[in-house]
């Protein structure tokens, strides 16, 4: 080897060293003010009406330009505004050139046909139509949709192929609330890549960019002593998110679209890949203040990444009266005093021979079976245990559900959620009520770390009524009542119902 | 085509397929893991050996494996490695020398629901001593039982029961390799001959393995158990005078390993946070008949080892006992001890140090080895 030709490849080598470890490095950029997501929002009758062109196109990630997979020229994806009772009627332009879809996370909708349908896909260059009613009861709040293609989730979502939704009326219960300023604040991470094209394989502890609402480390305005209302949703495929203020505490308000049922007050807000919380803010006294997340290691066989500074917090202007809550909190009804109708028991793993396998009860996810057979209006309880030496957190599509337990010790109930952490080599036992007729249908509960998800670790249920119980456990290998593709045609065709006969699923009217 | 001209084809038509890249979910389309280790141990013996007491050797240990998917559960799948094609001789001082590139497995695997199955040259997958005590050294101690390169097939399948947990046998059906796939490659050495004899050298299927695994028990969800039988067809040789089949190398094996993690440190903030602790027993027992194909070297392999993992840190001590009885002679008791410690400066890099004491064949020597680990994939 030439002298001229071994420095090269010294200094190839101390570049991919420093640029492994680049992950450390902060932004060198000035902090720009927090931007508005773009919007769409709901019409007199409630509707709302929006686009999503998902195409690979160059885009802005942070203060850095990629080629990723996105929604309408945007790496910061567009808000889904809506309300209880309203309707989302979505076309999803597939410019892509490959197979995707939509999962509504977190709703509690229909799982059928044009509505929160998982087992639909829009394939390349094809429309997919979405209309999405949520009922006048639905919960208000933080949620978010998502490509949902089994296989592709974690390296579509991880590109862009997601965003925010926020059901109005949150605040609704506090008046003493009204007018504080709102915040959506759009977690994620992006990895870097040296081909300026989102990655093809996607490495969560690989050095990323973690953004909010698109951008590195931009400046949130407040005013000392001022209430602000900020909706962290985290959308990132894998990482957890552990963010505090310089010690300032927060008051948590609501916890992935369910309100909380007391005070809950916090210094760090930990928050899982698909989780979502409101917190109020109190602006501190005049000054800057790091929002920053903490660094995250999911265990000995799992991901480690480093602390990032997000944002900075600007409190600045005349101090203004504080609004707290004076209200009382909406009341939820605590699950672990009723009797349970079921338990079931499963085990979220790690496959021992192939790292790219991940299972529940020894199995991989099949796109044509179902795996639960659950009656409506049943309370089940889960008891949900990892053997494995990393974390994984468990989210069930179409309801939300109580933690009544972690590593066997009782949880004080403080509201309801859709995902939770299930420690590794832990356990955690959920009650989950099938209660709601809106929920008739087939969906999945999986591992939201969409890297796992995508190896295998997800589950099809079917939820139907208790006289169609016994003919759908005897479709579960077939793909369950309601077809391969959980249409209500063949669920009337499975169950010999007449077509003609109105509502046979009772769905409900806004 | 010579071997060299289809190493580069089947490398560069990985590499050039620019247009499919990783599981995108449009198939087929082709992924590429990797890690690079380099690696410098240093071995001090107590008696000389050629000359000189202490080796040393820095070498790289890079693997690679190349996925052409078909479907989101099927693939065939590529692993090379390259490393040095053989250790270095007793007092031998190395720098990156020998290094070749064999290739570990090039086969069809399938995975669905329940059951996964691989065709092609693979890893037998008997044993876990090789995979679960930490340290750099116990792999290469109990290389007996850890058969890499086989040609044949295996399969598993996965039954849960909600009182049971998971239950899972294995079978495995292979042959060493003779084929060109079997000899290193960049560097001057010989593929494996059928004349060179050794247990499941036949050319034939005629080797098997079958194993138990028992792990995600609800009642003691963090034991885990494997129990197995190996059986090693020794190829015939007139030249012997040793009737067929009693020189067949056989192997019984039963491992237990469990998790005990302490409690408040897997909540999900200690954890985030690094603090998650937890210790994790090891123990495999194996019994070989016929080590190596040679009939009356009966051996039995015991290892033991402690792990203690807190945050990113890892403390592993592991003891390999190797009892060796000979019919016409005194027993023999060889051994490893390891210490090892893991760090991960990050998700991607780690760095592990190790430091030993060996016996094998009477020869006492001390060893101590690092290793820096970078892992990616594309």
């Amino acid at each position: 080897m030439t002298r001229v030709s071994s420095v090269r490849r010294f200094a190839l080598c101390v570049s991919l060293v420093a640029f492994a470890m680049s992950g450390c490095t902060t932004s060198q950029f000035p902090s720009p003010p927090l931007r508005q997501n773009p919007e769409f929002t709901y019409d007199a009758s409630g509707v709302t009406h929006a686009k999503l062109s998902a195409a690979e196109q160059q885009v802005n990630v942070g203060n850095e330009r990629y080629v990723s997979l996105v929604f309408n020229g945007d790496y910061d994806s567009p808000l889904i505004r809506t309300r209880p009772g309203g309707t989302m009627a979505i076309r999803l332009d597939n410019r892509m050139d490959e197979v995707t879809n939509l999962h509504f996370h977190g709703m509690t909708v229909s799982p059928l046909d044009q509505g929160d349908n998982i087992f639909r896909m829009t394939q390349p260059h094809q429309v997919g139509e979405y209309n999405v009613k949520l009922p006048p009861d639905h919960s208000p709040g933080a949620y978010w949709y998502h490509s949902h293609f089994h296989g592709g989730s974690q390296r579509q979502v991880s590109a862009g192929i997601a965003g925010p939704i926020l059901v109005d009326g949150m605040l609704d219960p506090f008046p003493e609330l009204k007018g504080i300023k709102e915040q959506v604040l759009v977690l994620r991470n992006f990895q870097k890549t040296l081909t300026g094209k989102v990655a093809s394989d996607i490495i969560t502890s690989a050095p990323s960019i973690r953004t909010i609402n698109g951008q590195e480390v931009p400046t949130i305005d407040i005013k000392p002593g001022e209430t602000q209302l900020w909706h962290f949703i985290n959308i990132a495929a894998n990482q957890y998110f552990r963010i505090s203020i310089n010690g300032q505490t927060l008051q948590v308000l609501s916890r992935d679209g369910n309100t909380v049922t007391r005070r809950v007050d916090t210094d760090q807000v930990l928050i899982g890949p698909s989780a979502r919380f409101s917190v109020l803010v109190v602006g501190p006294p005049a000054g800057t203040y790091e929002v920053e997340t903490g660094s995250g290691n999911t265990g000995p066989a799992g991901d480690q990444y480093p602390m990032a500074k997000l944002a900075i917090l600007r409190s600045s202007g005349q101090q203004v009266a504080t609004k707290q809550i004076t209200s009382p909190y909406p009341p939820a009804e605590d699950l672990s005093k009723i009797a349970v109708n079921k338990t079931r028991q499963f085990a979220f793993q790690d496959s021992a021979t192939d790292p790219t396998a991940f299972l529940i009860n020894g199995t991989r996810f099949e796109l044509d079976r179902v795996n639960t057979t659950v009656k409506l209006g049943d309370v089940e309880e889960w008891r949900l245990f990892n053997p494995s030496q990393e974390l994984h957190q468990f989210h069930i599509h179409q309801v939300d559900f109580q933690v009544t337990e972690i590593n066997g010790k009782p949880v004080e109930f403080s509201g309801y959620r859709d995902n939770v952490f299930i420690p590794a080599t832990g356990s955690i036992t959920v009650r989950i009520p099938f209660r709601d007729p809106i929920i008739l249908g087939k969906f999945v509960y999986h591992c939201h770390i969409l890297e796992h998800e995508d190896g295998g670790m997800m589950q099809a249920i079917q939820v139907v009524k208790p006289e169609d119980y016994e003919q759908a456990v005897k479709l579960e290998p077939l793909g369950g009542l309601y077809g391969e593709n959980n249409q209500l045609c063949s669920y009337l065709r499975n169950t010999g119902r007449d077509p003609k006969a109105s509502s046979p699923l009772i769905p409900r009217t806004n | 085509m010579s071997n060299y001209r289809l190493a580069v084809v089947l490398v560069g038509s990985v590499c050039a397929a620019e247009s499919v890249l990783a599981d995108d979910g449009q198939y087929p389309n082709v992924g590429m893991d990797y890690d690079a280790t380099f690696q410098y141990d240093h071995t001090h013996a107590d008696s000389p050996q050629g000359g000189n007491r202490n080796t040393g050797d820095a070498y790289p240990d890079i693997n690679t494996t190349f996925y052409f998917r078909f479907t989101h559960d099927q693939q065939i799948q590529l692993a090379t490695e390259i490393n040095p094609v053989a250790g270095p001789e007793p007092g031998q001082k190395r720098f990156f020398e020998d290094v070749g590139l064999v290739i570990n497995d090039l086969n069809y695997y399938q995975n669905n629901a329940n059951s996964a199955f691989s065709v092609g040259k693979y890893h037998v997958p008997f044993g876990r001593a090789q995979d679960q005590a930490p340290g750099l050294y116990t792999n290469d101690y109990v290389a007996t039982y850890d058969l890499d390169g086989m040609l044949g097939g295996t399969v598993a399948y996965r039954y849960f029961d909600q009182t049971l947990g998971m239950i899972e046998p294995n079978l495995s059906v292979y042959t060493a390799d003779n084929s060109f796939l079997g000899r290193p490659y960049l560097r001057h050495g010989e593929k494996l001959r059928r004349s060179d004899g050794g247990p499941s050298n036949t050319g034939k299927l005629d080797s098997y393995a079958v194993t138990v695994n028992w792990i995600a028990i609800p009642a003691v969800p963090y034991l885990e158990m494997q129990a197995g039988y190996m059986f090693n067809k020794k190829a015939e040789d007139e030249t012997q005078d040793t009737p067929p089949g009693e020189d067949d190398e056989t192997i019984k094996i039963a491992s237990a390993r469990y998790i005990w993690a302490y409690a408040p440190s897997t909540d999900l903030e200690p954890t985030l946070a690094g603090r998650y602790f937890d210790i994790v027993p090891f123990v495999e027992f194996a019994d070989v008949d016929n080590e190596g194909g040679i009939k009356g070297n009966d051996t039995r392999y015991l290892t033991t080892s402690l792990t203690f993992d807190f945050g990113d840190w890892a403390l592993g001590a592991t003891r390999t006992d190797k009892h060796r009885q000979s019919t016409g002679g005194a027993d023999h008791q060889d051994y490893l001890n390891e210490i090892s410690l893991t760090y991960n400066i990050t998700g991607q890099i780690k760095l592990g140090l190790s430091a030993g004491t060996q016996k094998e064949d009477g020869q006492m020597s001390e060893l101590i080895g690092l290793a820096l680990t970078y892992s990616g994939g594309y």
